[in-house]
This record gives C-alpha cells, structure tokens and sequence, in this order.
C-alpha cells in the first residue's frame, strides 16, 4: 500500500512562550485515508491541526501538506481542503446560510446538490441568526459548509460535539459516503465510537508526542486479550506466568490479560485446569485508550 | 436555590473583566472634569471674562445645547457649561455598557447559560451588573467631589451638587440599559438602543434650553418644560453652583430604580439567551453582494460606517451653524481668542481662525470611527472566526486590507461628507462671501491625511499585538481628542502634542498649506500599514 502522502508532519515542534505544546510530534495521513486523531484534552491535537492550516508557525520539524509547506502555502492549499472547528463561532449577524455560503464561496465553491442535501439530513433552518443557533446548530452550520465543499482533504477537530445521536450517525454516514468517494479525512475526537465506526488509522498522541499510530486491527493485535475462565483446579499458577497481567481470582474463577506472544503457552496451561467455563475477547479500544490516556508514562511509551 | 444566588460570585467576576477599562473611564472622565477646571479658573480671573462668556452662552441658540441652561455669571457656571455635557455622556455610556456588558455579553460568550446551570440565580447577572454600576458611579463622584475640595474656586456644595447630578445621570442610563438589555437579542443591539436613549435625552433637553427664557439681565437661561422630559435635563436642572436642586436628584435616582425594576421584570419573561425582540429570519442564501473577503467586511461595517457617517453629517452642519452663529460672541469670547492665537497665524481673518479651529477639533471626536471600525480586526481574531477564514483561500493581507482599507475609504467619504454639509450649511446661514463654501470643504479633506497615519498606527498595533489593540486604540483615541481640545489651552511640551497626528495638519485655511506634510503624513500611513502588513503575516493566529 503506498499510496500518495497526504499528510507529513515529522518531529513537529510548537512552543508558546516557554511552554512547548508539541515535543516531536509524528503524524502521517495517506491518499484515501481517514484518520483517527486521539489525544487527552491539551494534548495538542487542535494546534497540530493549527500548524497544519498554516495558522500557528511551527517552532521546528518538518510538515508538508499535499507536498507543500502548510506555512508558505496556505492560500493553494486551502482551496484543495475543508475544516471543521471543535468550538464553530461564526458571525452573529449573519444567518446560517450566508455563512454556508461565504465560507464555501472563499474556498472556491460549494456543491449545490450536496448542500442542499446536507441542510435537509441535519435538518438546519438556514435562515436563522447565527447567534440564535443552539451549540448543535452551530457545528452543523460548520458542518454543511465544509461537507459541502468538494475537495480532497477534510480536517475534522471533534466535529461532532454538541450533535444529538441522530445527527451523529447523519455525520458518519457522510464520512462513510467520502472514504467512498476516496477522500481524505483527519478527524480529531473524543468520541471513540465515532472513530471505531469510521476511522481506517489512529494516531494517539500525549503531551505533544505520538505514543501510537496505526491501523485500528494492528492496534487491537497487539493488545493483550482479556480472559475470563472457571476451571476445576485452582488457576492460582497463572498468576505467575510470564506475560499474564491483572490476574484476580476468588476460588476457581479469574479474569486477566495475556500478551499476544504468551497467548500459545498461556491457553495450554488454562486448558491443562480443566476448564468448565471460558470467555475471551480482544482489548476493547475504550481500554487501550484510557490506558494511552493515564498518566503512566510506562503504559504509554509501549512501543508497537 | 435563590433567583439572586452566586451575584457576588459574578460581582467579582466583572471586577476582573472590567479591571482596565473602569479604572481608565473613571480616570479620563475625572481628569476632564476636574482637569479642565484649573485652566478655567485662570482663564476667566476677572468678573469681566466671566461675564462675556457667560452672556454669550446664554444668548446663542448652540452655545445653550453645549452648554445647558447657564445660571449667572459664576466660576461654576462656566465649569458646568465647558465640562458637564462631556461628563454626562462619558458616565452615561460607562453605566449603560457596564450593564449590557455583564448581561447581554454574557449571554453571547455563553458564560450565562454555564454559570446559570451551575450556581447562579436567574437574577444574578443583572444584580452583579447593577451593583458594579453603582460603584463605579458613586467612585467616580467620590473623587470628582475630593478633587474639587481642592480648588477653593469652585463653591464646595455646588461641586458636590454637580458631582451626584453627574453620577445619577449615569445611574439613570444605567436603569435604560438594564431594559434595553432585554429587549434586544444582540448586545450591540442593547447598546445601540442605549445610546440612541441618551442621544434622544439630549437632543429633548437641547430644545428645552434652547427654547428657555433669557433672564433680564442676560445671564441666566431658564429651561422650557421640555427638558423635564429628559433625564439629562433633570441632571443640568439640578442647577449645580446656583440653584443646588435636591428634586431632580430624586428625579434620577428614582428612574434608576424603577427601569432596574422593570429590567428584572422583563428578565422573568424572557429565557436566557433569548429575548423579547426575537430575531427577524435571515436569508437562507448569501446575497451576491455578500461574497468574498471584501463582501464580508463591507458587511461587518457598514453600520459602524452609517451610524458615525451621521455624526460626520450632522458636525459638518452644526460647525457652519456654529461659525455663523458666534462669529460676533467668539470675537469676545477670551477662551478662544487664545485657542485661535495658538493656531498662530496673525493675517488670516476671524471666520479663516474659526474654521480651521473647528473642523480638527471635530476630527479628532471622530476619528472614533477608526476605532470603532479597526477593534473588529481582534474581534474576529478573538472570537475565532478569523481562523474559519483563513482556513479558507482566503490570504491573510487580503483580509487585513478588507478591514483596514475599507476603513480608510470610509474615513475619506466621512470627512468628504463632512466638508459638503459644512460648506452646503455655511452658503445656506451665512451672508458672507469672505469664506469660499469650497475652503470649508477642504478644511474638512485636510485632515485625511493625519486620520490615515492615525488608521495605519491602530493596524500596526493589532499586527504587532493582536487583541491589545483595543485597549491601545481607546487610549490614543481619547488622547488625540485631548490634545485636539486642550493643546490650545495648557502650553505642553511639543512632544506632547506631537503623539497625535492630528497635530500635524496644517491649519486651513487660515495658514498657508504645506503640502510637505500632508505628503509626509501619507507617508508615513503608507509605510506603517505595510510594516503592519508584514508583521501580520509572519505572526501566529490564536484565540487566547
Ligand atoms: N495560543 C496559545 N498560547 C499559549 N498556549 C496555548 C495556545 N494554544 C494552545 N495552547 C496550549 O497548548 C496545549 C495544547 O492545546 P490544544 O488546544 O492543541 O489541545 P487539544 O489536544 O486540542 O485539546 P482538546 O482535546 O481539549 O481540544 C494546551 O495546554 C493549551 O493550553
Ligand atoms: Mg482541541
């Protein structure tokens, strides 16, 4: 799979005064790829997507967009992409669809038929003052205006905050409908069902630094599976097993984590308990995130 | 939970907010009230200088809008007429702005709708906001009153008389906005209705005075019933220095309480976020005439561009009213005889001083259109809907251009308009033939030139410093406006005088035009705005 690069960033450094918001951050996006962007709050995913919109100057590192220098070119590139804000503040005095409108005019045009099509779905009254929309109606405002755009790049920074579930899966479905068309797409979220359903690629970050990138599968293969067995001898023994984690029992049952590489080993002794119940099942994301997420630098810096 | 819970907690919230901006009003607003009243003091150190001032005041149909209904031929009176109309209004905006500010605004930023889910009663914001009102008022006669004990000039009581009618104006315009908060959905919609309330007040209690009879001895005006319309007619009928009204103080005082009164009322009636007036429907498409970067900023200020195009109008009129009207009483009027010495040349005939006085005069009150205008740069900053912009094809030196250009073209059609009133109102009041209308519209286009450096500096700040341009803009801006109308009175070092381009335009027509430093002046606008053009390109766009 080598497809075009759509998205460079190597070693991004951003620094605000003294604080350094980003610390060598890593982040690459191919042609046709939605990527999941994941991070803590003030991680720094909004000012990479900053830097990547040639709004903030980086301190040091590389980065090119569509092989160009985000910074210098911005411009060019603009026209070639649509961005969503996490926080949409548009003009107060302007109506839904003037702001539709001009933002899509100033990017070079909008897809009638699409925008039309999107007011309906989100069912956004265009005629109301923007300052009148709810939380919701604003992001769907900044929603039709970029979904409506057709380019080849969409940057999303968690664009569905304030949308009711109903109008979420109106979003995925028209994600759904760009990987189709083979867009590109970079999505910032907090909502992991959001990513899980959409994203081909995450991209983990903490404290200005990529800690995990990869395909979701990869990700998840790595992880360690999660056990939970009832056997007629003690399983006390497991506990001591390289590669065995979290191991809690009372009596004959217990629960705990294996290693993908102790997995043969691990089941073999299970087996030789004599089982008399099992489940099994891969790390949930939630769990691989919140481990990402936690303070502890050692879960963290694991290397895939 | 109580409808007034957490109104402390919000008390000290605008505290904070308003920790510049309040401190600084106060300070400007104290400074030119009791600042001015030493120069007075000595200008006017004879019963003679008093009295021809006095009676020239009472006699003039503009001199009583500007100057109220002067009582006698005191000290006092003059203080009152030079001084007690600025005051007034500076009081008044602050006490209407600190209420729309801590409710309306709010709202808008969403810190409302948290602080109400949270901890805060329904009744909070507006309490917090009517508290702060109170003591920036009651400060601000507090220590007009304690300046003025030093001046054994000024009759001690009648200070005091005109520092609390000073203050309950500013309570009464407090009361106004409390209302017009709820009725308008929009901030600057209840700001605009306030202000239009107090320019309604003035203008009823102008007609009043104007309207007023002349005592028998010349020297007294006493005002028609029209100004007990007006709440700033009860603030002058108060009658500081003569007279020492207690009745009109109620007067206010009660306003204040019954408008707060029906604010919290109509509060009830209204969800938060929401109000009375609801918006009208917008387009549901953009109009041809709103697209591109240019198509926005047109938009965004053009009503800033209308509402002080009638000032402009309205000062071209009254300057040619003015300079017809008082061309006898300025003669022998000692303040100006040494405002139009200072601007130096000795040939040139009265009506030429006059109108070269006026009209830079005029220009630097109203080159508060450029601050008006330019403060929206770091609005859109702020408010991050210059990031939705520039994530656009939109390049940044376009954008700063649509602002600041369109700002500058304004200016030019503002003083354009300004000269064609002026010279349009002088054919039509006076007889005379000595002045040429054209002049009066020259004098008007004259001072482009220093408005444009006055522009540039404004948007090499906002490059340089981003949302410190407010703050920066309002300073230079009541400076300028100072020094335009003071410079002639104190004798400054030339420095002082020299930090604002308005200083530098030439004196027309009663000097002779040097076009070197209109040249210069173009010069240096064209330099700054492009080093603010550079500057801006290399900085960073953020939202803190
Ligand atoms: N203009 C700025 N000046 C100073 N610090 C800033 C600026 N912009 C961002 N920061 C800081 O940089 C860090 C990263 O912020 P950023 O907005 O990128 O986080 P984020 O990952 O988008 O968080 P969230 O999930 O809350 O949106 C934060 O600590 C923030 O306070
Ligand atoms: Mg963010």
């Amino acid at each position: 799979m080598s497809r075009e690069m759509v998205l460079q960033a190597r070693g991004l450094v951003k620094e605000f005064g003294g604080f350094r918001a980003l610390d060598g951050l890593d982040l690459e996006l191919r042609r046709g790829e939605v990527m999941g962007f994941l991070g803590p709050n003030g991680s720094g995913k909004s000012t990479t997507i900053r830097i990547l919109l040639g709004l903030l100057k980086k301190s040091a590192g590389d980065v090119t967009l569509l092989g160009e220098d985000p910074w210098k070119h911005a411009v060019e590139l603009h026209r070639q992409l649509a961005y969503v804000p996490g926080d949409v503040e548009l003009w107060p005095n302007l109506s839904g669809g003037e702001c539709i409108d001009l933002l899509g005019d100033l990017r070079g045009g909008l897809d009638e038929t699409r925008r039309a099509d999107l007011l309906e779905r989100f069912s956004l009254d265009p005629t109301k003052k923007f300052r009148t929309y709810s939380k919701g109606n604003r992001q769907k405002v900044a929603l039709v205006a970029a979904l409506a755009s057709d380019v080849d790049l969409y940057i999303l920074d968690e664009p569905t905050s304030g949308l009711d579930p109903l109008m979420e899966a109106v979003f995925q479905d028209y994600v759904r409908q760009l990987k189709a068309d083979g867009k590109t797409v970079l999505l910032s979220s907090h909502i992991l069902a959001e990513v899980e359903a959409l994203c081909d690629r995450v991209t983990i970050i903490r404290d200005g630094r990529t800690v995990e990138t990869g395909s979701l599968a990869d990700i998840q293969q790595l992880q360690q599976t999660h056990f939970d067995i009832t056997t007629v001898k003690s399983p006390e023994n497991l506990a001591e097993m390289p590669g065995v984690h979290n191991y809690q029992h009372s009596d004959n049952t217990a629960s705990f984590q294996v290693e993908p590489d102790q997995l043969a080993a691990v089941t073999e002794a299970v087996a030789a308990l004599g089982v008399t119940h099992i489940t099994s099942h891969p790390p949930k994301l939630e769990e691989l995130f919140l481990r990402h997420y936690d303070k502890q630098p050692e879960t963290a810096t694991r290397e895939s | 939970m109580g409808a007034f819970t957490g109104t402390g907690r919000l008390l000290k919230l605008a505290l904070r907010r308003d920790r510049i901006v309040l401190p600084v009003t106060i300070v400007i607003a104290v400074a030119l009230v009791a600042g001015s009243a030493p120069a007075l003091a000595e200008v006017y150190n004879t019963p003679a200088a008093i009295n021809s001032y006095v009676a020239s005041g009472a006699s003039s149909a503009v001199g009583r809008v500007f100057q109220g209904p002067i009582q006698g031929a005191t000290l006092g009176s003059i203080l009152i007429a030079e001084v007690f109309l600025f005051g007034a209004i500076i009081l008044g905006i602050m006490s209407a702005f600190i209420i729309t500010r801590h409710t309306r605004h709010n709202e808008e930023l969403g810190a409302a709708e948290l602080l109400g889910a949270g901890v805060v009663g329904r009744s909070a914001p507006l309490s917090a906001a009517v508290v702060l009102a109170l003591l920036a008022n009651g400060v601000t006669v507090i220590a007009l009153y304690a300046s003025f004990t030093l001046m054994p000039d000024f009759d001690q009581i009648g200070s005091l008389y005109m520092s609390l009618a000073l203050g309950g104006f500013g309570l009464a315009m407090a009361g106004v906005a409390a209302v017009t908060a709820q009725l308008s959905d929009y901030w600057r919609g209840a700001n605009l209705l306030a202000m239009a309330a107090l320019g309604v007040f003035f203008i009823v209690r102008g007609f009043g005075d104007v309207l007023g009879e002349l005592s028998a001895d010349g020297l007294s005006v006493t005002s028609h019933w029209l100004s007990w319309l007006s709440p700033m007619g009860w603030a002058y009928l108060v009658l500081p220095y003569a007279d020492n009204r207690v009745m009109p103080l109620l007067l206010l005082g009660g306003l204040f309480v019954v408008l707060t009164a029906i604010g919290y009322a109509l509060l009830y009636r209204r969800d938060v976020g929401s109000s009375l007036f609801a918006s009208r429907p917008g387009r549901a498409r953009a109009s041809a005439l709103l697209s591109g970067t240019w198509g926005l900023a047109a938009r965004l200020q053009w009503s800033n561009l209308l509402a002080w195009g009638a000032g402009f109008v309205v000062s071209g009129i009254l300057i040619a009213v003015v300079v017809n009207d008082y061309q006898q009483t300025f003669q022998e009027n000692e303040i100006f005889r040494q405002l139009l010495a200072s601007t130096g040349s000795t040939t040139a005939s009265f009506l030429e001083l006059i109108i070269a006085l006026m009209y830079p005069l005029m220009a630097t009150f109203l080159a508060g259109y450029a601050v008006a205008a330019l403060i929206k740069l770091s609005d859109e900053e702020t408010s991050g809907r210059l990031e939705a912009l520039l994530a656009t094809a939109t390049d940044r030196t376009r954008w700063l251009w649509s602002h600041v250009g369109s700002t500058m073209i304004g200016s030019v059609l503002l003083f354009a308009a300004m000269g064609v009133t002026g010279a349009l109102g002088f054919a039509a009041v006076s007889g005379t033939t000595e002045v040429d209308p054209s002049m009066i519209w020259w004098a008007s286009l004259i001072i482009v030139p220093a408005m444009l450096v006055f522009i540039s500096g404004i948007a090499l700040v906002y490059a340089l410093w981003g949302r410190w341009v407010k703050p920066f803009a309002w300073t230079w801006y009541a400076y300028c406006a100072f020094i335009g109308s003071f410079a002639g009175i104190f004798s400054w070092p030339d420095w002082v005088t020299k930090l604002s381009p308005f200083d530098y335009t030439p004196a027309y027509p009663s000097d002779t035009v040097e076009w070197s430093i209109l040249a210069a002046l173009v010069a240096v606008a064209v330099v700054m705005s492009l080093v603010a053009t550079v500057i801006f390109r290399q900085r960073d766009i953020t939202t803190e």
